[in-house]
């Protein structure tokens, strides 16, 4: 079962993705922050990572940034989601090397869509 | 004198009058010389010389009668004679007439002389012819030949001091002749010099008045008023003099009622100029600055005598003077400066004021603070930014909630359930577009969405925008098709943001257009512009409307349950429409159908 670390501060938004993915077939951590966001991928090294920008503490470039100097997550497949969605926020991600962006509103096929893309074989043990 | 005399003609005609009456001056001595010298001649002439002819005559009888006695010596008795007693008869008469003629002082003596030695003359001659002949040659040579000689040299002394005379008068009448010479000329020099003077005495006093008068004329040519012309006579140059007073009198009153007219103006306008509380400035066609309004001075810290700098110095902002220099209209223009460290917007408007000739004279350059409108439109902007954000992340944990119900991902869900959530996803749904056209709609607004321009075919852009409606009108029974646009329409445009409008445009048509319905959607080049136009046949907007419908969250029929918009699209389209130098409106008759234009220009311009 794929492993997907959710960051995201609000956690209406947390409640409905973990379900959305959980009823998707993969296991699903949350963290509500970077710092712990960080902590968390270092410990329980996910397959996807899904991360907002606009996070407390320490914004969501830089916990792209932190999570790419580490060893076990170097390699893992960051997708953005975020309601800010400028050019340059865009052009910031691709920049970093993210493996996706999804804009808030999200719908669900979309999302699910995206993640499968980047997690072959993911939902097979339902 | 001359001051007495009253016209010009007079003064001339005396002056004329004092020349003739030296010339005839001149002419009496003259004549009188010429007289007097003639005179003396004369003298000479008759007196002098008749006594000469008396005397010579004198001698010439007295020889006559030396030879009569001849004669008789040579025994012709009675010829010589008759011979003698008639050039006695001769010589007396001659005699008679020099004493008759007598003009010398000691003639009379001369004559008393004469007189006496012929009386013993002619005793002698009687004596002669009394003695015997052969004693008459002895008588001769003795007596009469003594005497004859005594007479005849009594004749030439009278001949003498006669032709003396006549010598001295010849002297002196010469030497008169030379005085009257060097007199006339003395005296016709000192006509001439008198003359001169007075000419020169005449033409000062009539010349003096005209030079002054001239003098006067020029200056006042040159705008001098504050000069009278002082002229005492009271000839025709006198009331030429008074009427140009008269004249300059009238012009300084003139002048100052001019003058005063335009220091009101002036004073006028500066006063308007000084309250305008935007800074204004004035430029020449070299684009130096001539005038500052207080608070333009204030501003850019320039004294009144510095100006004169060129525009550049002020604001340096090559690419607002092009513009100023460039174009004939006005313009109109947004320009940020930082003047001492602080961040300014301007408004900028420009008008050029033309000479009769239409050149160009000046421009007036308004320059309206907005730092603080700008400011608070960025705030708007920020805020409307940041609050669709906020929107955006409720919104999805809605919307995947609802999803997921609706799906029944976590439990079975009965109708009236379903039917509920379905209602709430809509609204849900439109929530969504509405924060997304907001976001547009400020991101355009603020100047943070970039148009992408280029050279752009109309006919492509509209077919390609047609397309995604095809299977929608199909469904909805509506007619769209494209009204025959013409190959080779291109503008100067932002393709996709053009295909964004006339997509809204045809999506709005659609909304407003019921069931068997047609929609056509034309464009075509109208000078330097393209103008593209979506017509329906649908429900129409009223007139009151019509003017609204371009403005944020307006519909035409609020009430209209299937109307489905967010309100923004117009105004959306507008500010692209806008953003491209464009104009956008609509034509439209309730009940008939409306028909949407937009036009945006066919050539690369400054924005």
């Amino acid at each position: 079962m794929s492993k997907i670390l959710v960051v995201d501060d609000a956690k209406n938004i947390l409640l409905v993705l973990r379900m959305s993915l959980e009823k998707a077939g993969y296991e699903v951590i949350t963290a509500m922050d970077g710092i712990t966001a960080l902590e968390k991928a270092q410990d329980l090294d996910p397959d996807l990572i899904l991360l907002d920008i606009l996070l407390p503490k320490m914004n969501g470039f830089l916990v792209f940034e932190a999570l790419k100097d580490e060893t076990t997550t170097a390699e893992t497949p960051v997708i953005f989601i975020s309601a800010k969605a400028e050019d340059e926020d865009l052009e910031k991600a691709r920049e970093l090397g993210a493996a996706d962006f999804l804009i808030k509103p999200v719908k669900q096929e979309q999302l699910l869509e995206t993640v499968e893309k980047y997690l072959e074989g993911g939902n097979e043990n339902e | 004198m001359f001051d007495k005399v009253k016209t010009l003609k007079g003064k001339i005609f005396i002056g004329y009058l004092l020349v003739v009456f030296i010339l005839i001056m001149v002419s009496l001595w003259a004549i009188n010389n010429f007289i007097n010298l003639s005179d003396s001649i004369n003298n000479i002439m008759v007196e002098n010389y008749q006594s000469i002819k008396a005397s010579e005559s004198m001698i010439e009888s007295l020889e006559r009668q030396d030879s009569a006695m001849l004669m008789i010596l040579n025994g012709h008795n009675s010829e010589g004679r008759k011979t003698f007693r008639e050039n006695e008869q001769e010589f007396l008469k001659w005699l008679a007439r020099a004493e008759d003629n007598i003009t010398i002082k000691g003639e009379s003596n001369y004559i008393k002389e004469i007189n006496r030695n012929y009386t013993s003359y002619l005793e002698l001659f009687n004596d002669f012819n009394g003695i015997e002949s052969n004693q008459k040659r002895d008588f001769y040579y003795t007596e009469i030949m003594n005497n004859f000689y005594k007479l005849k040299n009594s004749i030439r002394d009278l001949r003498a001091i006669n032709q003396d005379t006549m010598v001295k008068a010849q002297k002196k009448a010469d030497s008169r002749a030379n005085r009257a010479i060097i007199s006339t000329l003395a005296i016709s020099v000192a006509a001439i010099i008198i003359a001169l003077i007075f000419g020169f005495y005449l033409s000062n006093i009539i010349l003096k008045p005209i030079k002054r008068l001239k003098n006067a004329v020029q200056s006042v040519a040159e705008r001098n008023f504050n000069q009278k012309i002082d002229v005492k006579s009271s000839d025709e140059i006198g009331e030429l003099a008074t009427e140009f007073n008269n004249m300059i009198e009238r012009l300084q009153e003139y002048e100052k009622i001019n003058i005063n007219k335009l220091v009101e103006e002036r004073d006028k306008s500066e006063a308007i100029v000084n309250n305008i509380t935007s800074p204004l400035l004035v430029t020449n066609n070299d684009n130096k600055v001539t005038m500052m309004n207080q608070t333009a001075k204030d501003l850019f810290d320039i004294k009144e005598e510095e100006l004169n700098i060129h525009f550049l110095e002020i604001i340096n902002n090559e690419e607002l003077l092009k513009k100023l220099t460039n174009r004939d209209e006005e313009i109109d223009q947004t320009i940020d400066l930082e003047i001492n460290d602080k961040e300014y917007h301007f408004k900028v408007s420009s008008n050029s004021v033309f000479d009769e000739e239409g050149n160009r004279k000046y421009t007036v350059t308004i320059m309206e603070d907005v730092t603080k409108l700008k400011e608070i439109d960025d705030m708007k902007s920020d805020f409307v930014s940041t609050v669709s954000h906020e929107f955006r992340t409720p919104l999805t944990s809605m919307n995947m909630s609802l999803n997921m119900l609706l799906g029944e991902d976590v439990g079975e869900i009965n109708e009236e359930q379903r039917e509920l959530l379905e209602a709430t996803s809509e609204d849900c749904e439109r929530l969504n577009n509405l924060v997304d056209d907001l976001l547009d709609l400020s991101k355009i607004e603020s100047g943070k969405i970039k148009m992408e321009f280029g050279k752009t075919d109309v006919k492509k852009v509209i077919n390609s925008t047609m397309k995604p409606f095809e299977n929608q009108v199909k469904e909805e029974n509506i007619q769209l098709k494209e009204d025959n646009i013409e190959e080779g329409l291109i503008a100067w445009a932002d393709s996709n943001k053009i295909s964004w409008v006339i997509s809204n445009l045809i999506g709005n048509a659609i909304r407003y257009t019921p069931e068997d319905g047609k929609i056509s959607v034309g464009a075509r080049r109208t000078g330097s512009n393209i103008e593209v136009y979506v017509e329906d046949t649908g429900i129409g907007i009223s007139e009151e409307y019509q003017d609204k419908i371009f403005d944020k969250f307006v519909r035409a029929n609020n009430n209209d349950d299937s109307a489905s918009g967010t309100g923004l699209g117009l105004a959306i389209s507008r500010e692209i429409i806008e953003a491209h130098n464009g104009s956008i409106w609509v034509d439209s008759k309730e009940g008939e159908g409306s028909k949407f234009y937009f036009r945006i220009p066919r050539y690369r311009h400054v924005v």
